[in-house]
């Protein structure tokens, strides 16, 4: 079939008369969105609708077309194809008329759906249903596109078997599949009856039937079963296909979550380290001794200075109390050091270890200075008894807070260092606790890079949220084993049905034997060749099928050379799935399968798949069908579109491609076509847009217009 | 290294110490820094029995407040006296720093002796008069808490004037922390100046 | 080649069916030699696909069935 004029008049944006003349051969459509690329898809869709379906729709009359209307006006919507088809050539027309009221209502009339065949001599006008011997509504499913999502037609439940049907070298399979059962039947029923009259092996004959009965039954809960998991094997098969290319994300996004909890514990493990509440410290801990060491010298000298003082008044007093005897005691001439110190455990010391621990000289035993020590130190000895007997003389001092305020420096001192070191102490833990900030830090650093990349996990993955790829991951192995049980299942119940249907054979075969030299034996053999010869049908069909498969992936293969631009190396398989569904699927040269082709390589292995559909139609046939798709190649570059286009033009077949490439912005913000591409393709070309002006909001100023650039 | 601190008064013996007899007293303040600090910066006012942190003031009960201007007008080596009108902090001295029973805090009593020193350290007292029982000791104890609380008089005006240019200023850890490092800095900052000079 | 010679082809290319009736290939050649074909099995499986014509009707299925009964039934060596 060659198209070779479409009109669209008043269907929806196509205002008035509008033509496209097509050639046999490369024919493209260049139009951005809104400009009717659908529109035109969709006219033709309607133009092929056989149904009886959806025949006056207002929707699809020109907005612009019923808002120039008059009052009583009116004006036909009408799609024609004209094409040839096995030498005749066709009209195939739908039309209705709209009318506009007086208050501006529109209403339809006037439905007519024709298809007109010149032969020649006249023109004979035939029901426009017809137009299913030409193509046959299942057969369209194989040559309209509306989208790159359309493509894998095959995926369709339907569409293998559909394709089976369509294409297969027999047509009739079906018809004598029911005559063989019904011929087995009768053969059967024969042969029974013969066999009743037997009286012989009346016995045997009843053990045989019973076999023949139960095997029976049981081949058929088997077959059930068998379908039953298969359909099960293949729609975990889908689910698992569907989150295939989400499994490296959820891989990537378990492990992204598993960092993120691991940086988040540590973050939390090293803020709870840090003590930065220095306020607390500066009492606790006494931070707020950090300047005291001045303070404490002054106290220091001061008291010093008290306690020196002090004690020469006291002595000063007892000297001018007359107190002889303890003048007698003083038997130095400067200030006698307070008689705590040094104690006497010192003084014992110096003097057996015979050295003067005050001024650091050496005080050997008898020695002059040796003996000084010992006086002293009897001394010391003696005031003690002296203080006892000294009570007559007044006290000078009524208080000893002095004593108080020296031992106090004492133990000042004894603590000095401490506070010395407060400074370094005080920047140590600061520094400390900056650290841990700074640790802080990074890790909050990398929290951000692991936030980022699941982020950019989230946003690839179509639209799937954590949860569901998160669940996905959990499901894949769960389904996996669903499905494999079910394929082993199946396997088993395989093995149980040759098993059964040996035996099945078995006992046919021994019945008919049983009638050997009986007048049933005749009949038996009769049966037992119709019974093999519908076994041999059947296997026929699964061969026929196997075949057709197989021819139409060694075509895709041919076409996938010619049509790849884009050097990939691999093949087309067409696999049947289990329970009939078919799948066109790419596999690379070690024949893995490769789950997730790149847009521009799924478009260009699944058209080659639909080539060769088309290819093997018309060798059935004698007849090409055309090929019309909406816009297949928007994933492509320009030059692989190119390439691509001249490819297809050069394979002697019609192809009608509407598309929104060839067009780029202009200076002014509109869109202009690229002639230069233009120029590059060998076909047709038709521009079509909206002629200007126009409103996107108001409907009725919406006017597609078609140009022929080539 | 706190304890060694607190350990200072084993040293002297169990008669009334003046530290004792001081640590009976009460510190005093002008009431204008009731509100514009005490209550800001510490939990003056209010019942001493709950957790700082739950009311979210940087320093527990009044004498906290007090003790950290003592020592910014100690370390300034500035006093302030103070005005007719003031009052009695409420706690008497001998129980600064005895935090038994707040969650995350330590007890500090040792402080208490270190005021004690800086205060015999700053003021002028005839030590051997009181001794001689010339002068009560009530007095020199008394000479001893003006200069306390005048320290802390001019403590608590450098921390009224912080609050006024900025309202939450003692709301970060730092803001007293960075206040003594300052002040005690400055002093070493001082000396190396004098060296430097010197050098020169 | 036609339809029916296709379904022919088909059906006897089955290797149960040889192996159990012994012809081959040149036996059915086309629909006019596997009618006339001296091979049982082959020349039921030529009448069956010829005289059905692909039709799913009742009478022919009976039809048919007759044929092929009656055809057997004379031709079946026991």
């Amino acid at each position: 079939m060659i198209i070779q004029k479409i009109e669209i008049q008043n269907f929806r944006s196509y205002y008035k008369s509008n033509t496209f003349d097509l050639i046999d051969g490369f024919n493209l459509i260049i139009g951005s969105n809104g400009d009717g690329k659908t529109t035109f898809y969709e006219a033709l869709e309607w133009l092929f609708r056989t149904d009886g379906t959806n025949k006056m729709d207002e929707k699809n009359i020109s907005k612009k077309r019923c808002e120039e209307l008059f009052a009583n006006d009116s004006d036909e919507v009408r799609v024609a194809m004209t094409y040839e088809h096995k030498g005749k050539q066709k009209i195939l027309e739908k039309i209705f008329r709209f009318t506009k009221s007086y208050d501006g209502e529109i209403s339809t009339s006037n439905y007519s759906f024709t298809l007109t065949e010149n032969n020649g001599v006249e023109r004979v006008n035939k029901d426009g249903v017809l137009f299913d011997r030409d193509i046959p509504s299942e057969m369209r499913k194989f040559i309209m596109f509306k989208g790159e999502a359309d493509l894998n037609v095959l995926e369709n439940s339907n569409a293998l078997k559909l394709l089976v049907d369509t294409f297969s070298d027999v047509k009739d399979f079906d018809a004598y599949f029911a005559f063989m059962e019904y011929a087995t039947k009768k053969a059967d029923q024969a042969r029974d009856n013969a066999q009743r009259l037997d009286k012989k092996n009346t016995d045997r004959l009843k053990q045989l039937h019973y076999t023949i009965e139960q095997e029976g039954k049981l081949l058929d809960d088997i077959e059930r079963e068998i379908k039953i998991k298969e359909n099960e094997a293949v729609n975990f098969e889908g689910l698992l296909k569907n989150i295939e290319q989400s499994k490296e994300a959820s891989k990537l996004l378990i492990a992204v979550n598993r960092r993120i909890e691991s940086l988040s514990q540590k973050r939390s493990d090293t803020a709870a380290r840090i003590r930065e509440n220095y306020t607390i410290n500066l009492l606790d801990d006494m931070w707020i001794l950090i300047g005291f060491d001045r303070i404490a010298e002054e106290y220091s000298s001061k008291v010093s200075a008290v306690d020196r003082k002090r004690r020469k008044l006291e002595k000063d007093y007892l000297l001018s109390a007359g107190a002889e005897k303890v003048i007698k005691k003083m038997q130095t001439d400067f200030t006698p050091l307070p008689v705590h110190i040094p104690g006497r455990k010192i003084m014992q010391e110096m003097l057996d270890e015979e050295v003067c621990k005050i001024c650091g000289r050496p005080a050997k035993m008898h020695t002059p200075e040796w003996e000084f020590m010992l006086n002293r130190l009897k001394e010391y000895e003696e005031s003690l008894k002296v203080t006892k007997d000294d009570d007559d003389i007044e006290p000078y001092y009524k208080n000893n807070y002095v004593v108080e305020l020296q031992k106090r420096d004492t133990s000042l001192n004894d603590n000095l260092s401490r506070v010395t070191t407060m400074r370094h102490t005080i920047h140590e833990a600061i520094a400390f606790n900056n650290r841990l900030h700074d640790d802080i830090k990074k890790i909050d650093a990398n929290l951000n890079i692991e936030f980022e990349q699941k982020k950019r996990i989230l946003a690839q993955t179509d639209g799937l949220s954590e949860e569901q790829l998160l669940a996905n991951y959990e499901n894949i192995s769960d389904w996996m084993d669903k499905k494999n049980r079910a394929e082993n299942r199946i396997d088993v119940l395989k093995r149980q049905r040759e098993q059964h249907r040996g035996v099945l054979e078995d006992a046919q075969i021994a019945l008919s034997k049983l009638s050997e030299g009986t007048s049933a034996a005749i009949y038996a053999k009769t049966a037992l060749i119709i019974r093999q010869i519908s076994e041999a049908f059947k296997s026929a069909k699964e061969e026929n099928k196997k075949r057709l498969l197989s021819a139409i992936e060694d075509e895709s293969n041919m076409f996938l050379e010619k049509l790849n631009t884009n050097d990939f190396k691999g093949t087309i398989r067409i696999l049947e799935k289990m329970n009939g569904q078919g799948e066109a699927v790419l596999m690379n040269n070690d024949h893995a399968r490769i789950f997730n082709p790149n847009t521009a390589l799924k478009t260009t292995y699944l058209m080659s798949v639909l080539f060769a559909i088309g290819k093997l139609s018309s060798e059935r046939d004698k007849t090409e069908l055309p090929l019309l798709f909406d816009a297949p190649t928007s994933s492509f570059t320009d030059t692989k579109e190119n390439e691509f286009f001249n490819v297809i033009s050069k394979l002697n077949k019609q192809v009608i491609i509407v598309t929104k490439s060839f067009l780029r912005d202009g200076s002014n913000g509109e869109t202009i076509l690229d002639t230069n591409r233009v120029n590059d393709i060998n076909g047709r070309v038709f521009r079509i847009e909206k002629k200007k002006p126009f409103d996107d909001k108001k409907l009725g100023t919406i006017q597609t217009i078609i140009s022929k650039i080539k | 290294m706190a304890d060694t601190y607190n350990n200072i008064e084993e040293l002297v013996k169990q008669d009334e110490k003046l530290i004792d007899i001081w640590g009976r007293k009460d510190a005093y303040f002008e009431k204008k820094y009731e509100q514009s600090v005490l209550r800001v910066v510490s939990d003056y006012g209010i019942g001493a029995s709950e957790n700082t942190t739950a009311k979210g003031k940087v320093l527990g009960s009044g004498y906290e407040a007090y003790i950290m201007a003592f020592f910014i007008g100690l370390y300034s080596d500035k006093r302030l006296p103070l005005s007719e009108d003031n009052k009695k902090l409420g706690q008497p001295i001998n129980k600064w720093g005895n935090l038994d029973s707040k969650k995350f805090r330590k007890a500090y009593s040792g402080l208490r002796s270190y005021i004690f020193i800086a205060l015999v350290a700053k003021t002028d007292i005839d030590w051997i008069a009181v001794d001689k029982g010339d002068i009560k000791v009530e007095s020199a104890i008394s000479a001893l808490l003006e200069t306390m609380d005048e320290y802390a008089n001019y403590g608590f005006s450098v921390m009224e004037e912080k609050l006024k240019v900025d309202p939450s200023y003692f709301f970060s850890n730092r803001a007293f922390l960075d206040i003594f490092l300052q002040l005690t800095d400055k002093t070493s900052r001082n000396n190396s100046d004098e060296e430097v000079v010197e050098d020169l | 080649m036609t339809n029916k010679e296709r379904m022919l082809h088909m059906v006897l290319d089955d290797k149960k069916l040889q192996e159990h009736y012994e012809y081959d290939k040149s036996e059915y050649e086309d629909l006019y030699t596997a009618m006339n074909s001296e091979n049982v099995v082959v020349a039921t499986v030529a009448r069956i696909i010829k005289n059905l014509d692909g039709s799913t009707d009742e009478s022919d299925q009976k039809k048919v069935y007759m044929t092929v009964f009656n055809y057997l039934n004379d031709n079946l060596l026991l």
